[in-house]
């Protein structure tokens, strides 16, 4: 367990004083000690000191997390309860231990289909018409969730970036970016591909990478340096880009009445990444949309419940954590609920139609797509 | 004897079976609090009303079952470790602020609200119940009651104990007793209430709870006084006592809380042997400020090196948050090892502070032991972080010899308490006879009175049994 044992001080020093609970949106819905990151420190300390098995219970209340990184930022003892949980869970794959079944099975997928889908990967980009370069200094990485989930809403990004003369190429042979088996622990698969796409951006001629979900973004960003080394891209997010070509007048925004959005900080952007103004600037910039906050936003964001593999080790679980969410955002009496990330969008979704709610939930490429003068959109 | 399956049947057909678990990741996960003890339950459930605890508790008195209730699990004692195979009773469920009354001036919860939540609610009305213990955040009502908890603000307002109004409780056999009610005096018979404050879970379960609220103070003033000597410090504590001021908090951190703080937080601490912080309150700026001058005279007085100053109520927040997270940040002390709980919480007579921590630093000195000092200091509250190794045979001698010595002082010599605010639990349970001599065997008796069987919490308190030291439930290794 030597993934595990790097831990072991860490692990030792922790209080058991459940701050970190407290936040725990998983923490918050079951209310159980070992579903919390306390709970499951607990369960660590007695791991790595040889006292407790990492019997199949034990594993799975180790991935019954979203990776939000809440208990991150809220331990004063400076401890990491994530880091400490990702390094558990590349011990327990490597033992052979884990991951528990579901996420087993959507990591095999990947490896056969380069896709959690189960779709072949000519269907990646079935959606795209328009004819791009072969090469490009920046590509657009599309990440699976939104070709395969969400084509319509990349149809739009694309006719936005066209309309504004952004010049871009995609990667036609893009595979998974590794998210999913990188937060499960799988470390060898998630490693295998990324350097699958660090070769495809090398051939594409690619120096920044542009991606439309919060996910990928913080994979190249946090992960894949740890995985393929050097890794020298420069990255950013599509709402980024697109704020630069609003404000610099590459396209043109028109009023269609008003109305009030709030924005969902995605955790995998703003808590991994430290990344908040650029998705709120954009929503400013479009004439008659007023941005308001939710009560927990920023670094406080809730959590949409969707991230670290929970959407496929407990769907219900995870689904019940964006309810929560929606009622936040449904307090604000916005009538669109604003993201920028594929998987918080269809778990929002998920819960908004669930709680038969009003809310809309959509990608901040929508709603620029419907005010934009040149292409339609939502 | 009831076997685990029988014992689950029965939960399960009271709580129903998604609020019972014996899964052997829950049962360890249950097995601990903060006060780094353990010991496994046989299993967990989560009662949701008081109907389902009475149930719960009279087949447990039946059937001679040990029941551990929890709240928050932040006890620093071990008054949640559930010793004996206990059945561990989650509270979470019964997480509800029923009501919230301004005219009787009083809150109505279940026990499983969390300070924090609870603060929140009453704030938007302009009230606060007051007690603010560092673990706020996370801690429930219940366990504070159970604990008698007490914290930053307790020098002004009290601790829990002075603003419990009434109980609901269940006791060991199912019977639902009220004791006490909205009233906020009577002096009509034994006070049952005060009683059931502070008794660790050993006594009943407390299912609802009526507290006094506090309307929030609309000024403050923090004075934050740096020390070139820690005496300077303590006896400054005492003069301010003396004078007839009464501070809202008076806390002590020491050179080494001071070195933790500034490595760990952006925000930096002036260095000295100690500082204090010293925050006046009130609903008149000019009360607020009149004090806040004479604390400052008086810091002035006993050679405050330099005195900070603020009256921004952002800022004070920011500072006071600051000492809540001391005792968290107290880990880097420690390391691998784990607190020596039982010298946590001491607290002597206010007068006494400066000579008692003098010898109690003295001793730690003779015996080459780091201790770092800090607490609620106005109200003679020592807080001590020093650590052993669980896993070596001569740490826990030698820290067990300390601890009496320490324990042997602050009682015998300045007639202090074994536990301000953190209880006994099992952690202090062996040293309980050092300060309730005799009268222990009046609390045994009261225990036996509600508990005849002695199924509530065994363990807490040395009410059933003293061990032979703090380290009887230490981890062990667990076969799934
Ligand atoms: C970082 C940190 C800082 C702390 N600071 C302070 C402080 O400043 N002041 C202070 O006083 N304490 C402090 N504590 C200790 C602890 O938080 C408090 O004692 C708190 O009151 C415990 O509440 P809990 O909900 O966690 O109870 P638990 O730890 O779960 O239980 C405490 C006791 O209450 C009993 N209990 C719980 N619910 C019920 C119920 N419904 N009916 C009957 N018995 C019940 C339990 O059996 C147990 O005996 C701190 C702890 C930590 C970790
Ligand atoms: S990880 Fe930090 S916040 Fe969480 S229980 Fe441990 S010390 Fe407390
Ligand atoms: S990362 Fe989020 S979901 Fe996971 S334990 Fe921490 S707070 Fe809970």
């Amino acid at each position: 367990m030597e993934e595990l044992e790097k831990f072991k001080t860490q692990i030792a020093m922790c209080n058991i004083c459940a701050w970190c609970r407290a936040k725990c949106p998983v923490y918050g819905i079951t209310k159980w000690e070992s579903e919390g990151p306390r709970g499951r420190m607990i369960l660590l300390r007695g791991v790595v000191y040889g006292l407790l098995e990492p019997t199949p219970d034990v594993v799975e209340k180790i991935y019954e997390c979203t990776s939000c990184a809440m208990c991150n930022i809220n331990c004063d003892a400076e401890i990491s309860p994530l880091d400490v949980m990702l390094g558990a869970r590349r011990a327990f794959s490597k033992a052979g231990v884990a991951p528990p079944s579901p996420n087993k099975k959507m990591d095999s997928r990947i490896v056969r289909d380069k896709n959690p889908y189960g779709a072949s990967q000519k269907e990646r980009f079935q959606w795209l018409n328009d004819p791009l370069p072969e090469r490009s200094d920046n590509v657009l990485f599309v990440g699976c969730v939104n070709a395969f989930r969400h084509p319509e809403t990349m149809k739009r990004a694309v006719s936005i970036l066209r309309a504004a003369g952004y010049e871009f190429t995609v990667l036609k042979d893009e595979v998974c970016c590794g998210m999913h088996p990188y937060w499960d622990g799988q470390t060898e698969l998630a490693k295998q591909l990324a350097e699958r796409n660090a070769a495809l951006f090398d051939k594409a001629g690619a120096s920044t990478i542009v991606t439309p979900c919060a996910g990928c973004y913080s994979t190249f960003l946090r992960s894949y340096p740890e995985l393929v080394g050097n890794f020298g891209f420069k990255i950013r997010h599509l709402s980024e880009v697109i704020r630069d070509i609003a404000k610099e007048g590459g396209i043109e925004l028109r009023r269609e009445g008003t109305v009030k959005v709030t924005y969902h900080d995605p955790c995998h952007l703003g808590r991994h990444c430290n990344f908040y103004d650029p998705p709120r600037e954009l929503i400013k910039l479009i004439p008659g949309v007023e941005l308001a906050e939710m009560e927990k936003s920023r670094a406080e964001a809730n959590c949409c419940g969707g991230g670290g593999g929970l959407f496929t080790l407990k769907p219900e679980l995870s689904v019940r954590i964006a309810e929560k969410r929606v009622r936040e955002a449904e307090a604000t009496g916005a009538k669109y609920l604003v993201t920028v990330c594929p998987l918080c969008r269809t778990n929002l979704d998920l819960a908004s139609k669930r709680l038969e709610s009003q809310l809309r939930v959509c990608d901040v490429v929508d709603l620029v797509a419907s005010r934009l003068k040149t292409a339609g959109g939502e | 004897m009831l076997g685990r399956d029988d014992i689950c049947r029965f939960l399960a057909s009271v709580v129903g079976e998604d609020d019972v678990s014996v899964n052997v990741a829950d049962l360890y996960a249950y097995s601990m609090d903060a006060s780094m003890r353990m010991s496994m339950p046989v299993a967990v459930a989560r009662p949701e009303n008081r109907e389902e605890v009475a149930e719960i508790l009279k087949w447990a008195d039946e059937n001679r079952v040990p029941i551990c209730p929890r709240g928050a699990g932040t006890s620093l004692s071990g008054q949640a470790v559930p010793v004996k195979g206990a059945v561990v009773l989650d509270m979470c469920k019964m997480d509800k602020i029923k009501e919230i009354d301004l005219e009787d001036r009083v809150a109505v919860v279940e026990p499983g609200v969390i300070y924090d939540d609870l603060n929140r609610e009453l704030g938007k009305l302009g009230y606060v119940f007051p007690p603010d213990p560092g673990s706020a955040i996370a801690c429930t009502v219940g366990g504070m009651v159970a604990n008698n908890a007490s914290g930053i603000r307790a020098l002004k307002y009290g601790a829990t104990v002075d603003h419990v109004l009434g109980l609901e409780v269940v006791l060991p056999g199912g019977e639902i007793i009220k004791v006490g009610g909205r009233v906020w005096k009577s002096s009509s018979g034994l006070n049952l209430t005060k009683l059931f404050v502070g008794s660790e879970g050993a006594l009943g379960i407390f299912t609802e709870i009526i507290l006094k609220i506090t309307p929030k103070p609309r000024h403050h003033g923090l004075t934050i006084p740096v020390f070139q000597k820690l005496e300077q410090a303590l006896e400054t504590t005492v003069e301010i006592m003396r004078r007839g001021i009464l501070p809202s908090a008076m806390e002590l951190i020491d050179d080494i809380c001071i070195m933790i703080i500034n490595n760990v937080l952006e925000e930096k601490l002036p260095m000295g042997e100690a500082l204090l912080f010293i925050e006046n309150d009130g609903y008149s700026k000019v009360t607020v400020e009149e004090e806040s001058r004479v604390v400052r005279k008086i810091c002035e007085e006993n050679g405050a090196q330099k005195i900070i100053y603020t009256t921004d109520a952002g800022r004070i927040e920011e500072l006071m948050r600051l000492r809540h997270t001391l005792a968290n940040m107290l880990s880097k002390l420690r390391g691998e090892n784990i607190p020596l709980n039982n010298v946590q919480d001491f607290a002597v007579p206010i007068g006494s502070i400066p000579e008692a921590v003098r010898e109690l630093k003295a001793v730690a000195q003779s015996h080459g032991r780091l201790m770092a000092i800090f607490g609620h200091i106005g109200d003679g509250n020592i807080h001590i972080g020093t650590a052993i190794n669980p896993w070596r045979e001569e740490d826990r001698k030698a820290g067990a010899e300390f601890a009496r010595k320490l324990a042997d002082i602050v009682v015998k010599k300045y007639g202090g308490t074994l536990s301000a605010e953190h209880g006994l639990g099992v952690t202090k349970a062996s040293l309980v006879e050092l300060e309730h001599g005799d009268t222990l065997e009046y609390m045994r008796a009261i225990k036996r009175v509600f508990d005849p069987h002695g199924i509530m919490n065994p363990g807490v308190m040395g009410l059933l049994e003293v061990p032979r030291d703090e380290f009887v439930y230490m981890p062990t290794r667990v076969v799934a």
